[in-house]
């Protein structure tokens, strides 16, 4: 049997969330994921690493640098196909479970 | 040439927190770290600048380069690296900082992992210790030497120290007070002090 995808932590989930238009270096994740979140989620840099590591190695992210000279000497981070399949799936699994809160906190019929 | 100061204050690694702690206290004193080190930290005045510290655990960095910038992009400086794998970070202090501004690992999953990594290292060495412990305990009764029998009890020592420790990080995991934990700065001196009297004892 295919086990199921462990549902993502917050800090996984901006980070894919905040590459799936377009390349972004650490910085600018840090940056997206406040605004995106109103503040709430903040990833430090301990985190932003390991996560970006950990994600390299399951081969969600790969490394490109920026076509963009004033930005050459940037990391940049980019979604693989299989990062961008891990994002989609968790994000039907949250529209699934608000859904169902929907269901139940107004009251309807299940 | 600024003076240092050197410091022999050793922490248990569950203690790294208290450490950060100590190092914050005495930057608002104007004592700055210049190295960190396990066994001895070295410092420097200066009571202009205020800074907070971080201590990060990784002993497998793939790219020194890629680890150092996702620290320097949130305003983070690199202070210096342990030979086993601890990390010192420092951030200029400005009032009325937000907490997540003063912390490198923002969410649980993240700072459990840091706090894992080290915490294998020492279940290794704490089932290493009491492998040691047993043959050198059995050894002492049998032969009736002293010096094999305090051997063990050094042995017995690290090993109830460890797993205190270990114990006590996993109590605060689940929300519970700490207990008693045996204090390095006791046990590491007091070991290295029979260790010393048994090699003079035994050259004797």
């Amino acid at each position: 049997m295919q086990l199921k995808n462990e549902p993502l932590t917050e800090s996984y989930y901006y980070i894919l969330l905040c590459l799936y238009q377009k390349p972004n270096h650490g910085y600018g994740i840090m940056q997206d994921t406040e605004k995106l979140s109103e503040n709430t989620v903040k990833i430090g840099s301990g985190t932003m690493y390991g996560a970006i590591v950990n994600m390299l190695k399951k081969g969600w992210l790969t490394e490109t640098s920026s076509s963009n000279l004033a930005d050459k000497r940037k990391r940049l981070y980019e979604l693989t196909p299989a990062g961008k399949m891990i994002l989609e799936e968790e994000i039907i699994r949250l529209k699934r479970l608000v859904k169902g809160s929907d269901i139940i906190v107004k009251g309807m019929e299940i | 040439m600024k003076k240092t100061v050197t410091s022999y204050k050793i922490y248990a690694p569950w203690e790294y927190e208290k450490e950060e702690h100590d190092l914050d206290e005495n930057s608002k004193k104007g004592i700055q770290l210049k190295k960190g080190g396990c066994f001895h930290s070295k410092f420097y005045i200066d009571e202009n600048v205020r800074y907070i510290y971080q201590l990060d655990y990784n002993p497998k960095i793939d790219d020194p380069l890629q680890y150092r910038e996702s620290f320097e992009e949130q305003g983070w400086q690199f202070i210096n690296s342990t030979y086993n794998g601890w990390h010192y970070f420092r951030k200029l202090y400005v009032e009325d900082m937000e907490e997540s501004e003063t912390k490198i690992y923002t969410d649980e999953h993240s700072l459990y992992e840091m706090q894992s990594r080290w915490m294998k290292l020492l279940l290794g060495l704490t089932i290493f210790f009491s492998i040691m412990a047993i043959v050198y305990v059995t050894m002492g009764i049998i032969s009736g030497e002293a010096t094999i029998l305090s051997e063990g009890f050094i042995f017995i020592m690290y090993c109830i120290t460890f797993g205190l420790g270990m114990i006590s990080v996993k109590r605060r995991r689940q929300g519970k007070k700490t207990r008693f934990v045996p204090p390095i700065q006791v046990v590491f001196p007091a070991a290295l002090l029979v260790m010393i009297v048994i090699l003079i004892t035994l050259f004797l």
